[in-house]
């Protein structure tokens, strides 16, 4: 279904070097200012970075943008990456910091009035936002699989940045423990235990939207 | 361990990140715990559901978008880069070569406005040379020795005659002695280092010509003469620099000293007599707002001309400054505006043929001071 490029997930010897590979040369290319090179590496990460953009902010429009604004910024600063980690790692992680802007701004926008989901120390208001999700998509219970995604969407936009962050790299977008470490400049046992409480998290959320998750 | 603690680490358990004596725990706990046990299925159930999210495609065109800006963003760098930060192996040849460049123009452009430059600063310093250089080139041309065997003796007897004028007996020497200590301070240091410098070059030359024409006296000829008396005539001002500077005031006295020597008798050796004009006769000082011009003008009545000229003066609100006359010649000194003096040339032309140094009318003045040289 997922075409997964991440090195735990395929096979982990000749892919991983093909690939790996691939993306260093394209990268180089850029670095010596082969502008065309570059999309080369926008072609082959588009789909994945703008999938986690969305999963992030949970709406398509912004999460274009935000993906737009994340390759150029990767243009701009290819000259800073050393390969200390492969490009999609490079890349998800400035996908990842452009998103959480756009969160921020989207979040000042709204202003006061409207309730920050992403607020953790707002924790009745959460609460309250998602038993009036549960009602507003009970009406659309047992509809088509696009509903039931829009409603995991929704559960996922309620959970704190930083677990969702972690949720969307590891279960949708099947990176290593590593690579979310390398992502997100995490050591490994936070990374595991941000992990265990966003599943959780999520867990609870999907089961007061949907009910039964099977 | 309670059902919250189990809870919180049942996403390792499933994961199999967990320690041996955690999963034994876990695994004992939900033996018999069916909370946890439905906890567990649902956190399966969970990340099932993440992991077949279906992915959204990005939009048509999505690539070609963010391309398009990138090479927007990527012409912007390049114009900025190709302005302030070339590479750096470009950029030094290119300063070095630039530099070069500069210095070489400079040297270029200094050497071709050297030749321009020796006369003023030369002239600057011995005025008195203004006067008596084209005399001096006349009396050369006019006492030409008959023979070829005597013209190196002419020559060399000319030499002092020309370069070491006080050395003569008369009061002239002494008075130009005494003058000397007065305004040996006059010139700058480095104009005179520089006249000397021409000396010391001239010298040698000078000494190889006069050696190579007394080797060749067979070959004397009038063309050889006139020859040696242009060379003369050219190697001048430079020898001449040599000499001990004098005051303005002083330069005329001597000037018309010598105008009286000249009418004393035509035979005599005395450096106004030995003098003629030079082929190109004149040479210019500039001073803080006025120019010297030497004009030669070659007339049939010396006399006649002089009046003329002095009527012209007149017409051109000149003010004559000196006039003094001998057998054949005679010295008009007077100074006029600046933009009076072309219509004067004009009219100096109709008297007689005028030479004179047309490079020293280049730079504008308020004022000129003329010297005209008139001569058969």
């Amino acid at each position: 279904m997922r075409e997964n490029v991440f090195p735990e997930k395929i096979n982990p010897v000749d892919t991983h070097r093909i690939i790996e590979d691939d993306d260093e040369s394209y990268v180089l290319r850029c670095r010596r200012g082969e502008t065309e090179a570059f999309a080369h590496l926008v072609r082959r990460h588009q789909k994945k970075m703008l999938n986690l953009a969305y999963r992030m902010i949970g709406d398509y429009g912004e999460a274009c943008d935000v993906v737009q604004e994340a390759f150029l910024s990767a243009f701009r600063s290819i000259g800073k990456f050393r390969g200390e980690a492969r490009f999609s790692t490079w890349l998800g992680s400035i996908v990842l910091n452009q998103a959480r802007g756009h969160l921020k701004q989207r979040a000042v926008r709204l202003g006061r009035e409207e309730m920050s989901l992403d607020d953790p120390h707002n924790e009745e208001k959460r609460r309250f936002s998602i038993a009036n999700l549960s009602v507003e998509d009970s009406v659309a219970e047992g509809l088509e699989r696009r509903d039931l995604e829009a409603k995991i969407q929704r559960c996922l936009s309620v959970l704190e940045a930083d677990q969702r962050e972690v949720l969307v790299l590891r279960d949708i977008q099947g990176c290593s423990y590593e690579a979310i470490g390398q992502t997100l400049k995490l050591p490994p046992g936070t990374v595991r235990s941000r992990l265990f409480r966003a599943r959780n998290a999520l867990k609870d959320s999907l089961l007061k939207v949907i009910g039964e998750l099977r | 361990m309670t059902c919250q603690e189990i809870q919180n680490l049942l996403p390792g358990y499933w994961e199999n990140l967990l320690s041996p004596e955690e999963r034994s725990l876990i695994e004992s706990h939900l033996s018999f715990c069916d909370l946890c046990r439905r906890s567990l299925i649902d956190l399966k159930d969970s990340e099932n559901l993440l992991k077949h999210l279906e992915e959204v495609e990005p939009p048509p065109f999505f690539e070609q978008r963010i391309m398009s800006r990138i090479r927007e963003e990527a012409g912007r760098k390049k114009g900025l880069l190709r302005k302030f930060f070339f590479p750096i192996y470009i950029k030094i040849p290119l300063q070095v070569m630039a530099t070069l460049l500069i210095a070489v123009l400079a040297a270029y452009l200094y050497q071709k406005n050297e030749p321009e430059m020796k006369p003023m600063l030369s002239f600057s310093v011995p005025y008195s040379e203004i006067q008596k250089s084209p005399m001096e080139a006349e009396s050369l041309k006019s006492a030409q020795p008959p023979a070829g065997a005597k013209e190196p003796e002419s020559l060399q007897s000319n030499k002092p005659s020309i370069t070491a004028t006080p050395s003569s007996p008369d009061p002239d020497g002494a008075l130009h002695k005494k003058d000397q200590p007065r305004f040996a301070a006059a010139p700058p240091a480095a104009a005179r280092e520089k006249a000397g410098e021409s000396v010391e070059l001239m010298r040698p030359k000078e000494e190889e010509k006069a050696a190579a024409e007394k080797a060749g006296t067979s070959l004397g000829g009038l063309r050889d003469k006139e020859d040696s008396v242009h060379r003369q005539a050219l190697h001048k001002p430079r020898v001449e620099e040599q000499e001990p500077i004098q005051s303005f005031d002083a330069e005329e006295k001597e000037g018309k000293k010598k105008l009286e020597m000249a009418e004393k008798g035509a035979g005599e050796k005395s450096p106004l007599l030995r003098s003629a004009p030079t082929p190109l006769g004149s040479v210019s000082a500039k001073t803080e707002n006025r120019t010297v011009i030497n004009l030669n003008l070659q007339v049939r009545d010396t006399s006649q001309a002089v009046r003329q000229i002095e009527e012209r003066l007149t017409q051109a609100g000149a003010r004559i400054l000196e006039r003094t006359q001998g057998e054949g010649r005679a010295l008009l000194k007077a100074e006029m505006a600046y933009p009076k003096f072309a219509s004067f040339l004009n009219q100096l032309e109709e008297i007689g043929r005028v030479v004179f140094n047309k490079e020293t009318l280049s730079v504008p003045v308020d004022r000129v001071t003329v010297l005209i040289h008139i001569f058969k």
